[in-house]
């Protein structure tokens, strides 16, 4: 094992708490940069071109925005005197922070860097940043969320939903493609932070568990385009079913967890009278839903032709999954839990009769 | 207010230097002056302890051993007026900061209206309780930023030198 290994680890571990843990921007802020610079060794550890013009571009991007958050933090202290984040009333401090956490995370007129840098990282490395770099920005995001503007936060996710479906159109590449989705499941948690901020952390986690699946899932059988997806069903088949039962969980499709946070989050823009942004964000969803489906029907709907005339191949030994895909996999299947946490979460009262 | 108005303008024109060189031994240089006028900003505004501390540790430590790389290093497309774009740049940028500075700031910029107490200020620094705050009560943030610093060692000795390639394979 290097011997880097662990302080880098430990350093993500750390910074994590520092966000979970902390209100003063200034800190905050520290435990970003730290949180972004301990991630680069991670991406470019192939040290192939690609990874280091990966991890060049994802430094750039995430130095900027944390650019911006301190210069908010500062503009903030200067016109009200306070560096706690939840107290954070000036409105151009409030709107430039929320822009920098928009660029941190991969929301729309910043997204350009999600899918290549993805593309440059191994697979197993693409699950970090996806799912615990988004910790710290949500984490902001959270905490202001009384005070977002709500226009900023629609407007922005109902076009990340739409250009993130539209790109994801022509892709073969499915590290790109998981990009894409992350970018529209982002869009979900973001347009409703404001009203239900809950219900943002419900859909950050079935989003976090689902695309760890997935991407182990890829990981396990060596597959990165959809040519190579073709024939992983002849030789895992139940390898290549979870990983279909996954992906139709992040397009949110009924019988599996993903439909939950976009039921509920349906439910609450509704009630809140936010119908066009509802009716924008199901529409544009179909989009990506479409890239979903198409990995599907590559590979499990149809047999393309393949290199032998059986529907199993028998020589080799082929990759299986193993216990931690088929735990996160699960995870799929728990719709149920929705009565639960409907009540728990939104605002309503629901009624059986 | 108008010597920390010139002094903010000078180190935006220099950052901007930064970033615009043809030429990486133009970019340190004007680095150096990024600092210094930073360095200035705080003492005008009536503190001297985190002045001092950039001045010797960063320009004086980390900034003098980063000009000995650089260096060492060749340019091999570079020249006083590197390539293409960056001379136009530059000017532009000066001419339009020079004519928005002149129409908008004028007043403000000569020194003459300045008056003699808000330049020297006061004879004790005002950030004297914020230090040895920052030493008491911080003692947290402190170890958290000498934790980044001693990660981004590692960060960038492995990216740049690391991998099994160098001397340092610690990745």
């Amino acid at each position: 094992m290097p011997l880097s290994q662990p302080i880098i680890l430990a350093t993500l571990t750390i910074t994590t708490l520092i966000f979970l843990l902390s209100t003063h921007l200034v800190l905050i802020w520290v435990a970003l940069e730290l949180n972004t610079l301990a991630i680069l060794p991670l991406i470019a550890h192939k040290s192939h071109p690609r990874a280091i013009e990966a991890s060049t571009k994802y430094f750039l991007t995430q130095a900027m925005a944390s650019a911006l958050i301190i210069f908010s933090g500062t503009l903030n202290y200067e016109m009200t005197g306070s560096c706690q984040i939840v107290e954070l009333t000036n409105l151009t401090s409030m709107i430039v922070l929320t822009l920098a956490l928009f660029i941190k995370v991969g929301l729309v007129p910043f997204h350009f860097w999600v899918p290549e840098v993805l593309q440059g990282m191994s697979t197993t490395a693409a699950i970090f940043l996806l799912t615990w770099q988004k910790l710290g920005p949500l984490i902001m995001l959270f905490l202001i969320s009384p005070l977002i503007n709500f226009e900023l936060t629609s407007v922005v996710a109902t076009l990340s939903s739409l250009v993130a479906g539209w790109m994801g159109l022509n892709q073969t590449q499915v590290r790109k493609l998981m990009a894409l989705s992350s970018i529209a499941q982002m869009a979900w948690i973001i347009v409703i932070i404001k009203y239900a901020p809950s219900l943002a952390i419900l859909t950050f986690y079935i989003y976090s568990t689902t695309i760890s699946a997935t991407l182990l899932t890829l990981d396990k059988m060596s597959t990165t385009s959809i040519k190579y997806l073709i024939i992983s069903f002849s030789k895992s088949p139940i390898t290549t079913t979870i990983l279909m039962i996954s992906l139709l969980s992040l397009s949110g499709l009924p019988p599996l967890a993903g439909f939950m946070p976009k039921w509920l989050t349906i439910n609450q823009l509704l009630a809140e009278k936010a119908i066009w942004i509802a009716l924008l964000m199901l529409i544009t969803s179909l989009l990506s839903l479409f890239f979903y489906l198409r990995l599907w029907y590559n590979s499990s709907s149809t047999m393309p032709p393949s290199t032998t005339n059986t529907t199993r191949l028998w020589r080799k030994s082929t990759p299986q999954s193993n216990f931690t895909i088929n735990l996160l996999t699960m995870a799929t299947t728990t719709l149920l839990l929705s009565t639960t946490l409907m009540k728990a979460i939104t605002k309503q009262e629901y009624s059986l009769g | 207010m108008g010597f920390t108005l010139f002094l903010c303008c000078l180190m935006l024109a220099c950052a901007m230097m930064v970033a615009a060189s043809s030429m990486i031994h133009f970019a340190v240089v004007s680095l150096l002056f990024v600092v210094v006028f930073g360095s200035g900003l705080l003492i005008i505004e009536g503190g001297s302890f985190m002045p001092l501390v950039v001045l010797l540790v960063y320009l004086g430590g980390l900034l003098v051993v980063f000009a000995f790389c650089v260096g060492f290093t060749d340019d091999p497309f570079g020249g006083f007026w590197g390539v293409g774009v960056s001379k136009w740049v530059v000017f532009f940028w000066w001419a339009g900061f020079f004519r928005g500075v002149y129409s908008r700031y004028w007043r403000l910029w000569c020194w003459g209206k300045t008056s003699a107490g808000e330049f020297w200020g006061e004879v004790v620094s005002s950030e004297l309780l914020g230090v040895s705050q920052m030493y008491s009560d911080g003692w947290a943030f402190i170890v958290v930023c000498g934790w980044a610093l001693l990660v981004v060692l590692f960060v960038i000795t492995g990216f740049v030198r690391g991998y099994r390639q160098g001397a340092f394979r610690s990745f």
